[in-house]
């Protein structure tokens, strides 16, 4: 007779696969419970995820920060899957100096596509393109005068990641990030309010961000429940649930990956 | 001929009464007023770079640049709370929070709602009607060319002794003939405008589709602004044509102070007269109608 412990369930095996940065969902009613990710399986084919960080931004700064985004895996075979998601992400910012109130409000929209192809048993390799509409306005008051601002600006990125298998308990994963296009940041702010009402929309290069990369080695650890993604690797920091891409030069091109979750 | 010089007269008499290109230069002028007072000029590059600048003399191995600031507040001093773009807006304080857009491109957008007929109406009414412009950011300073339209708008044409009811309604085009910086004086350069509407002056009314040039001057003292020279882009009829097929075109220039008239075009300047209805050259009458 052969008994499966249920403790083996979380372990690296063909039905437990990786999830951040594949096609893969969670199957169905199972839970992700994480730092940075809480996740539910709808059905098979269907995961709807949460970010924790913005919501702890959002109590930081006293306003609620809602995101969600669903991920559909729509074609599951033995060596191929297919998936797509798309999110959303709001809230806003408060700042209050002196006497000047600024409030931001931020809207992010990711939509990706992605590919997990299974090479063999113990190697998969996973591929994916997300394109990011950001939308942001800004409220500022100086006194009675009101000024205010918007900008816009979108962001196409690509990853591929190689996974290894080295036994039931440790993946090691390579990853690779880029993104060869940002458009121009169109920036809407206010002159002038009075007769005649100016408007300034400025068109801004974010060179920063333009050719973005980040080549990141590092380990995924699965046991019972638990597991722990850890990596660091070089080049520009891709922030997971904002969609949005730090330059290298704030982290001294040190690109990191940790996470740390259950799935039961 | 005698139509051609019938439509220049009427022309030259309701652009120069209705003070149409005023109208629409001092929705211009305070646009860039109003992005000068938001500019900070700033050394770009060398020994001086981020210091404050007028010339580029001022920044050796550098550039002096125009760098636009959004959303700066005084902090401190007399102005406190009030918009600023450097600390020499804020006596006795200082300029912060603002965020600084270097040499921008972009575009300006101004939106004007007309005086109107009424003096005593002192609220602004959009029933008065609207001028909507586009102006072109280059480097921070604003692009030759600004477009839009205006809805029927209503203004006074106010001369020395007399207050008249004047208004256009219809397309604009204006050429400041090359990019401008924040603080040249528009009044000082000619400039090309083009109207395609209906221009209404004391109650009658025009269909003009007409480009035309004006010289003009400006008292700083009393802030009056005169009209020295108006020159029309006419088209040349059909039937009068040199070479049939072709479009052609004269300009009829009319100076202010001189009352001197006349055409320019391929061949020459030629001084004519409406009135008498005759145009000549110095040995004589040319062709008259």
């Amino acid at each position: 007779m052969g008994l499966t412990p249920s403790s083996a369930r979380a372990y690296h095996t063909y039905e437990e696969r990786l999830l951040d940065s594949t096609a893969y969902s969670l199957q169905r009613r199972r839970i992700r419970i994480g730092l940075f990710k809480l996740s539910y399986g709808i059905i098979d084919q269907l995961e709807i995820t949460t970010y924790t960080m913005p919501w702890l931004l959002g109590l930081i700064f006293e306003d609620v920060a809602p995101n969600l985004e669903l991920q559909s895996t729509f074609y599951d075979r033995r060596r191929l899957a297919l998936s797509a998601s798309f999110g959303f992400l709001t809230g806003t910012i408060e700042q209050i100096e002196n006497v000047a109130a600024t409030k931001a409000r931020y809207f992010f929209f990711p939509v990706s596509l992605a590919a997990s192809v299974r090479i063999n048993s113990d190697v998969r390799l996973h591929i994916g393109g997300m394109f990011t509409g950001i939308n942001g306005d800004a409220n500022s008051k100086p006194g009675a005068t009101d000024v205010e601002g918007a900008a816009a600006v979108d962001i196409l990125q690509f990853w591929a990641m190689t996974e290894w298998r080295l036994s039931r308990v440790v993946a090691f994963t390579f990853t690779v990030r880029w993104v060869p296009w940002v458009s121009d940041i169109i920036v809407r702010g206010s002159l002038d309010s009075d007769n005649p009402d100016v408007g300034a929309n400025l068109k801004l290069e974010f060179t920063d961000l333009n050719n973005a990369f980040a080549v990141i080695p590092g380990f995924v650890f699965s046991w019972d429940r638990a597991n722990i993604r850890l990596g660091v690797g070089y080049g520009d920091f891709f922030v997971e649930g904002f969609a949005v891409v730090v330059p290298g030069s704030v982290l001294s091109n040190v690109s990191p990956e940790f996470d740390i979750f259950v799935r039961f | 001929m005698a139509a051609v010089a019938d439509k220049i007269e009427e022309l030259l008499d309701d652009v120069e009464d209705s003070e149409v290109f005023d109208e629409i230069l001092a929705v211009i002028a305070d646009a860039q007023e109003d992005l000068d007072a938001a500019t900070v000029k700033a050394c770009n590059g060398g020994a001086m770079d981020g210091s404050a600048c007028d010339a580029d003399e001022d920044c050796p191995d550098g550039t002096c640049v125009s760098n636009l600031v959004l959303n700066g507040t005084c902090n401190g001093g007399a102005n406190e709370g009030s918009g600023c773009a450097d600390d020499a807006d804020c006596p006795d304080g200082t300029c912060g929070g603002g965020v600084v857009f270097p040499s921008p491109n972009g575009a300006l957008q101004a939106v004007f709602i007309c005086e109107g007929w009424d003096e005593s109406q002192t609220e602004l009414d959009p029933a008065n009607g609207v001028i909507n412009l586009w102006l072109t950011l280059e480097a921070g300073g604003i692009g030759p060319v600004v477009w839009g339209e205006v809805d029927a708008c209503m203004y006074p044409a106010v001369t020395e002794t007399d207050r008249f009811e004047a208004s256009y309604d219809g397309d604009i085009a204006v050429h400041l003939g090359s990019p401008v910086s924040t603080t040249q004086n528009l009044y000082e350069l000619p400039i090309t405008f083009f109207v395609a509407g209906i221009i209404g002056f004391e109650g009658a009314a025009l269909e003009v589709d007409v480009s035309f040039r004006v010289a003009l001057s400006f008292d700083e003292m009393s802030g009056d602004v005169g009209l020295d020279r108006l020159e029309i882009l006419v088209e040349v009829p059909d039937n009068l044509v040199q070479v049939p097929g072709n479009t052609e075109y004269f300009v009829y220039f009319f100076e202010v102070a001189t009352l001197a008239q006349g055409i320019r075009d391929a061949t020459g300047t030629f001084g004519c007269s409406l009135e008498n209805r005759n145009c000549s050259t110095e040995s004589g009458t040319l062709f008259s109608w």
